[in-house]
């Protein structure tokens, strides 16, 4: 906050820094000519140097310089980077490239009208496959990344899934017999005595289930509407009440792992892995962030979330701000890590799921990269995400309350209501 | 500085004003750089969160005015008010329990062998980062942790420490990180008061309790009072400890546990998609700024004595 002091002199820089950018940067990058030797753009990550998803970025970037002469400049600001891009945005002194995921991107570039259009670049021949960057696989995301206008903000490289992991190993005809709805996976539960773990310290985690159940119910777009809502009214309507007395079963049936609203992340998820409960509904990270605390044999498995048409899903993936000097370049890296060859080592080497449906996903995420493949996807936490501070001072408060059984559904709907109300009186 | 060369100006005058003069400008000269820096790091700073908190800012577009309008919503927005309170809650109840503590550790061990060793252990969490305590503190008090374990041994029912206690939990962790600090000034402080007192004291017939009301508290005074300054500015910037219950990096920690520092934040940089929202976290920074200087003030109203030389 104290950052905000005084931003009239740094705009007087910016300013300026933006004319001389924009002399030297004649005839180059800004008009799409090819650029003059030498050349660089700079690049702020959201991945730490040691990750493995910097591994495969450098290589990338290496090979892009070698064939393009552009050298890049990169920046491994770690999962912060655009907190620390806001600042940059007022000053005017901004990088070329950043990534994060597309919710994140919204927040900090999108809603402030600081990104720049990338339907050009989705439009752009990924070199030597013959398809544009678009086709080759991030189009299938376009819902998630999207302005107001329709236009694009983010090239997504990485996605990811939600489901109901499970170990594949103790519960092997799972694969082969998903319970189609509600009533069929609370029957499963029941007939193995299953429990689920929860690390319902994190009020978002907690919310996973009572969010998919809504979406699975109502369809999509349909949670951020009710969340939306002025008056709070709308979480007490007829249609909203199946999926809340779903929610409800499953709170005071026991189902929850002991411990679930008890702990301190991630010891609820690592007491799963070690065997002491049976489903985690997670994201796709859940293998990676699990695997030191799983025994030998333990295969990754994960269950589509019971009834639901549609798959939650999440992009990582590079933006551009508007006010980049070397976007041109920064474009033309993007386009090329687009190829088969440079992605391909995030899901060999990082483990991740990643846009093109043609790099086959590491075989722990298989489950979850098949239903990005077969169903619509629609945004994480239904984009309640997006609403600035809802989530965190008004739904996941009393959710939580409501999962652990200390609340009904209808008082839940009450409640919420309420709060909503007024968190939207006071943000209005 | 400026008392000394007060009296100085006092004492010399006889031999003419130019001496005083030059160590005037001498003075002037001497803190001018201090004063700037403090001006344009501090001052400035915030004087400027006073005026962005009359606007709506996301800290990148033009800020647009709101008047007195953040401080209106401040006042009605629940989720600041507990804070607020939870703020309040750590200054008054917390210092309380602190100061208690110190006292008593210090009657207790004034006349410890290995006191020193004792001072040491408990000194020792505040050479650690709270946000590692903290997480340590969170696996003590979870379900079937170190806590629960050691209730059910003596065969008591254990609550839902984290579930339903978090703040009660967070509001004990800090106690136990900041009571070494002040057992360690104040121990600093009564070992400066000559043993004679005490023995004086003995042969009239004193117990410990009269010697700590007649002895160790009038002549540790005036530690005591730059003590509890201490305290409550450090206990209204208390961040870290709160905020590593959020779960992961990105996630933060349960509203009713946010004090204002975590609000502030929050309404920041916070969060999984942060809120950028610059006017109103200002303005509840202005609160919290006046605040501590209110009770600052209060407190040194209250607790102002002249010290005892000796």
């Amino acid at each position: 906050m104290r950052r905000s002091v005084s931003h009239r002199s740094p705009r007087a820089v910016a300013i300026l820094m933006a004319a001389a950018v924009a002399v030297s940067a004649c005839g180059t990058d800004t008009d799409g000519t090819e650029p003059a030797a030498p050349q660089q753009f700079t690049y702020w990550s959201m991945w730490e140097e040691n990750e493995p998803q910097a591994t495969v970025i450098k290589d990338a970037i290496a090979a892009f310089t070698k064939e393009s002469g552009v050298q890049v400049k990169v920046e491994w600001q770690g999962r912060k980077v655009l907190q620390k891009l806001t600042p940059a945005l007022r000053s005017g002194d901004v990088p070329d490239l950043v990534d994060q995921d597309g919710n994140s991107i919204r927040g900090a570039m999108v809603s402030n009208g600081q990104n720049r259009d990338m339907s050009a670049v989705m439009a752009t021949q990924v070199p030597g496959e013959g398809k544009t960057v678009a086709e080759v696989g991030p189009g299938r995301y376009l819902d998630l990344i999207i302005d107001a206008a329709g236009k694009p903000f983010l090239v997504p490289y990485e996605a990811l899934g939600y489901g109901i992991f499970y170990n594949g190993a103790k519960h092997p005809e799972l694969a082969t017999k998903a319970p189609a709805t509600w009533d069929d996976f609370i029957a499963m539960l029941d007939d193995r005595k299953a429990k689920v773990a929860l690390d319902g310290d994190i009020g978002s985690y907690a919310a996973l289930w009572t969010i998919h159940a809504l979406g699975a119910e109502l369809g999509p777009g349909k949670v951020k509407e009710l969340a939306a809502d002025k008056t709070g009214q709308a979480w007490s309507a007829p249609q909203v009440r199946p999926a809340l007395e779903r929610i409800e079963k499953l709170a005071k049936g026991g189902y929850f792992a002991p411990g679930s609203f008890g702990s301190k992340f991630p010891a609820m998820q690592e007491k799963w892995a070690a065997g002491q409960a049976d489903f985690l509904l997670m994201g796709s990270w859940a293998p990676s962030e699990t695997q030191k605390s799983a025994p030998q044999g333990f295969q990754y498995r994960a269950l589509p979330f019971p009834g639901a048409a549609s798959v939650q899903a999440a992009v990582i993936g590079f933006a551009v701000p508007k006010r980049a000097a070397h976007a041109a370049a920064a474009e033309r890296f993007i386009t090329s890590f687009m190829k088969k060859e440079r992605m391909q080592g995030l899901a060999t080497v990082a483990l991740n799921i990643t846009t093109r449906p043609d790099i086959p996903a590491p075989e722990q995420l298989a489950d979850i990269a098949r239903q990005l493949t077969d169903k619509p996807v629609t945004p994480f936490y239904e984009g309640l995400d997006t609403l600035g501070t809802y989530p965190v001072e008004v739904f996941e408060p009393t959710h939580t309350e409501f999962l652990s059984g200390k609340i009904t559904a209808a008082e839940f709907a009450t409640k919420l209501g309420e709060k909503q109300a007024a968190f939207w009186k006071k943000n209005s | 500085m400026a008392v000394l060369v007060r009296e100085h100006a006092r004492l010399h005058r006889p031999h003419g004003p130019s001496i005083s003069r030059q160590r005037r400008r001498a003075f002037l000269v001497l803190t001018l750089p201090a004063v700037i820096l403090y001006t344009i790091f501090f001052v400035g700073p915030t004087l400027a969160s006073f005026w962005v908190s009359l606007h709506a800012w996301d800290g990148v577009t033009e800020m647009r005015w709101r008047g007195l309008g953040n401080y209106a919503l401040l006042l009605e927005d629940e989720v600041f008010l507990a804070a607020f309170r939870n703020t309040l809650a750590i200054l008054l109840a917390g210092g309380l329990l602190v100061f208690l503590l110190s006292f008593a550790l210090l009657l207790g061990m004034r006349a410890m062998a290995g006191r020193r060793f004792a001072r040491s252990v408990i000194f020792f969490p505040n050479i650690i980062a709270p946000i590692v305590l903290s997480v340590l503190w969170g696996f003590l008090f979870s379900t079937g942790g170190l806590v629960d374990a050691a209730l059910s041994g003596m065969g008591l029912d254990p609550p839902n420490w984290l579930g339903d206690h978090l703040f009660l939990v967070i509001f004990l962790g800090l106690i136990w990180t900041h009571t070494g600090f002040y057992v360690t000034i104040l121990m600093a402080a009564t070992d400066r008061i000559p043993r004679y007192f005490y023995e004086a004291a003995e042969l009239d017939g004193a117990g410990p309790l009269q010697q700590f009301r007649h002895i160790t508290m009038p002549l540790t005074w005036d530690v005591v009072s730059t003590a509890a300054v201490i305290w409550t500015i450090s206990s209204l910037k208390v961040f870290d400890f709160i905020y590593a219950f959020g779960g992961t990096s990105n996630d933060l920690p349960p509203i009713h546990t946010w004090n204002t520092a975590v609000f502030i934040y929050a309404q920041t940089f916070g969060g999984r998609v942060p809120a950028y929202s610059f006017g109103y976290a200002s303005a509840s920074a202005v609160v919290t700024l006046v605040s501590i200087v209110i009770f600052v003030l209060l407190l040194r109203r209250v607790i102002r004595r002249d010290p005892i030389q000796f």
